[in-house]
């Protein structure tokens, strides 16, 4: 097959487009989508921002950071090892091998220094996902404010965040899709360092090609928790409409974010946060989600 | 001809009768839509044509957390 665009041999074919693509026309659509995606909702300033990038060592994070140094933003790697055993620590060589070879400072923080427990020692495996979410959120907040960032940035991807938006609607939980968007959160407080997501509309079939065809070296190790997830089942039911109805996944985002201003408008936090008594971070009541979790974990 | 496919699960070599990438696809009951397909190093797409000693490497799509 050839590339619609040059007639040289094409390498995607995504079916939203309708078009094929080489290796350069898909890399350019690729690079101007996150461009657009970083503009369009002003989420990051080259010149102001520094930006604490979530990095784990697989395809999104690493085509992030790739991208990010590309761009020529003010970057800081940081990667949260929850001690998940054969699958964290697979990851660190990546990062490692990459951080070097793009000169990127790099920053490793791990649950058992930090509060001397891991992931793996949680007896009930059903809910690890959300678990993990809190312990990792909590800690990367910290982090990227002791290292002076002003944002967070992850790789989540479309899938990623198509898969949230449907999760989030089918189990009801409005105010916290209302979190959610390009810019995470809505919070004004002194302690929350915006997260920004500069991939949500990438699929992830793309950044796997986006990483294979800059010689971008990351494990697809699957986390051993991840046959746990609710997402498996969500995954599954919107690829099938993916595959029937090609577009439905770029469909959903955009009216998700349609949907956003009304959604933050109706759930606005109707007083400020408030301090965890116990480590002095944003809470809705006493103590925090982070520490209820390593109180009942650690 | 005789194809090498090789991923994260799994390592073989297959005797293959037909010519496509496509084709070797659906013979291992795998669905190209989970899979980012190389030969020889080089990303290519389903209609790919095979020959024999060639060299598969299937990269998930779906990976990490």
């Amino acid at each position: 097959m050839k590339c619609s665009r040059c007639g040289k041999k094409a390498v995607a074919e995504p079916r939203y487009l309708d078009e094929s693509l080489c290796s350069k026309h898909f890399s350019e659509l690729f690079e101007r989508r996150v461009k657009r995606t970083i503009s369009g909702s002003g989420m990051l300033d080259r010149k102001r921002d520094k930006i604490a990038v979530g990095v784990s060592g697989g395809k999104d994070s690493l085509v992030l950071l790739y991208l990010f140094k590309k761009f020529h933003y003010n970057i800081v790697a940081v990667t949260i090892d929850e001690g998940i055993k054969g699958y964290r620590d697979n990851s660190l060589s990546y990062i490692r091998k990459f951080c070097a070879r793009y000169k990127i400072p790099w920053k490793l923080y791990s649950l058992k220094k930090e509060y001397g427990f891991t992931l793996d020692s949680i007896p009930d495996k059903r809910l690890m996902c959300s678990h993990c979410g809190v312990l990792r959120r909590g800690l990367l907040n910290k982090k990227a404010r002791e290292l002076k960032c002003t944002k967070v940035a992850t790789g989540h991807n479309l899938d990623d965040e198509t898969q949230m938006v449907l999760m989030n609607l089918f189990r009801g939980e409005l105010e916290r899709l209302a979190r959610c968007g390009p810019v995470t959160g809505r919070i004004e407080d002194e302690l929350f360092v915006p997260r920004v997501k500069p991939l949500r509309e990438c699929p992830e079939r793309e950044d796997v090609l986006y990483a294979l065809l800059h010689k971008i070296k990351y494990t697809d190790v699957e986390c051993p928790y991840a046959k746990y997830a609710y997402r498996n089942v969500i995954r599954g039911v919107l690829n099938r409409m993916e595959e029937r109805y090609p577009g439905t996944k770029f469909a959903v985002l955009k009216n998700f974010d349609k949907m956003l201003p009304f959604l933050r408008e109706y759930y606005a936090p109707k007083e400020q946060s408030r301090r965890c008594r116990k480590c002095g971070e944003m809470t809705k009541g006493e103590i925090c989600k982070f520490c209820e979790t390593i109180e009942n974990f650690g | 001809m005789r194809i090498a496919v090789e991923s994260r699960d799994f390592k073989k070599s297959v005797q293959f009768k037909g010519k496509t990438v496509g084709q070797l696809m659906r013979g291992l009951k795998l669905s190209p839509e989970n899979f980012v397909i190389s030969k020889s190093g080089g990303v290519v797409l389903e209609d790919e044509i095979l020959s024999d000693g060639d060299k598969i490497r299937l990269f998930p799509v779906i990976s990490g957390g």
